[in-house]
């Protein structure tokens, strides 16, 4: 896999980071899409790093299970008993 | 601090809960859990891939954020501070697992309880489910994949869809740096979920 550094470019490494973000908008997508019309390597990475980011957004979400506040409460309240008879 | 009805205890901010839990008002913390609960296991699964590891990674954030709640100090915001809980939970989880190297799965003949384990699957999923169920498959299996530098700033912004300056804080990193990985975390990711797509596109 081909591994592309640009971390020490600031500058591209925030224009990258809110184009995936969907952030650019205006004036500032139009530079950066006229900029990446000449830098291929940058925008293959540009491309990848939205795709990426969109991926995960939609990626599925996991959830507590019903009885996970109640299991809690009960091991919370094992531990205040086991504190007090220490005491 | 004035007593306060759990209907307003609700409107307050996760900041304004801790210091009612500080003084003594465990429903606060019983609000704190209710908010967070979810999005620390969507943030836990992504280090476990296991229902159950998750489960025991976010009740014991959550009995640290109880035991240690007179640590808090409100210069932190208090998701920065939970996070920071968790996500050294999860890479002391994930350290002790790789040290765990030798797995035995053969039966115990004199232990009595020890039967062989059934994996059963009888949900036959229909196309579109079946497709998804394997995106998912691809996409923890790419999150898997990515180094632990880059998983953990991903997650944090994409799956926790935290700020930039709290990721900073919870993984101690300057924010330039925090960017960086966050860019080629991504970029690593389409990668491998495209190897994944399209096994044919890689060379040997």
């Amino acid at each position: 896999m081909e591994t592309v550094d640009y971390a020490n470019d600031r500058q591209l490494n925030e224009f990258i980071i809110d184009f995936s973000d969907g952030n650019l908008d205006g004036i500032e997508l139009q530079v950066f899409n006229e900029y990446l019309k000449f830098a291929n390597p940058v925008r293959a990475f540009a491309l990848k790093a939205k795709e990426g980011c969109q991926a995960l957004r939609n990626h599925y979400k996991v959830k507590a299970a019903d009885d996970f506040e109640e299991k809690l409460a009960r091991r919370i309240a094992e531990e205040n008993k086991n504190l007090v008879e220490s005491e | 601090m004035e007593s306060i009805s759990k209907k307003k205890l609700q409107q307050c901010s996760d900041e304004d809960l801790m210091e009612y839990f500080q003084a003594g008002y465990e429903q606060a913390f019983n609000i704190l859990v209710s908010r967070f609960k979810d999005r620390l296991h969507n943030f836990l699964y992504r280090y476990t891939h296991d229902h159950q590891d998750c489960e025991d990674l976010v009740q014991e954030t959550f009995l640290r954020v109880y035991r240690s709640r007179h640590s808090y100090e409100r210069i932190a915001k208090f998701s920065t501070w939970m996070y920071t809980i968790a996500l050294n939970l999860a890479k002391s989880l994930y350290k002790k697992k790789k040290r765990m190297t030798t797995v035995t799965i053969h039966k115990d003949e004199s232990d009595p309880e020890d039967r062989p384990m059934k994996l059963e699957d009888t949900d036959i999923l229909q196309d579109d489910s079946l497709h998804e169920k394997m995106c998912m498959d691809h996409l923890e299996k790419a999150l898997n994949k990515l180094s632990d530098d880059f998983k953990e700033v991903v997650v944090l912004r994409d799956v926790q869809q935290l700020a930039y300056d709290e990721i900073a804080e919870i993984t101690d990193l300057p924010m330039g740096t925090v960017k960086s990985r966050i860019n080629r975390g991504r970029a690593q990711l389409q990668d491998l979920l495209e190897s994944y797509v399209y096994p044919e596109t890689i060379s040997a």
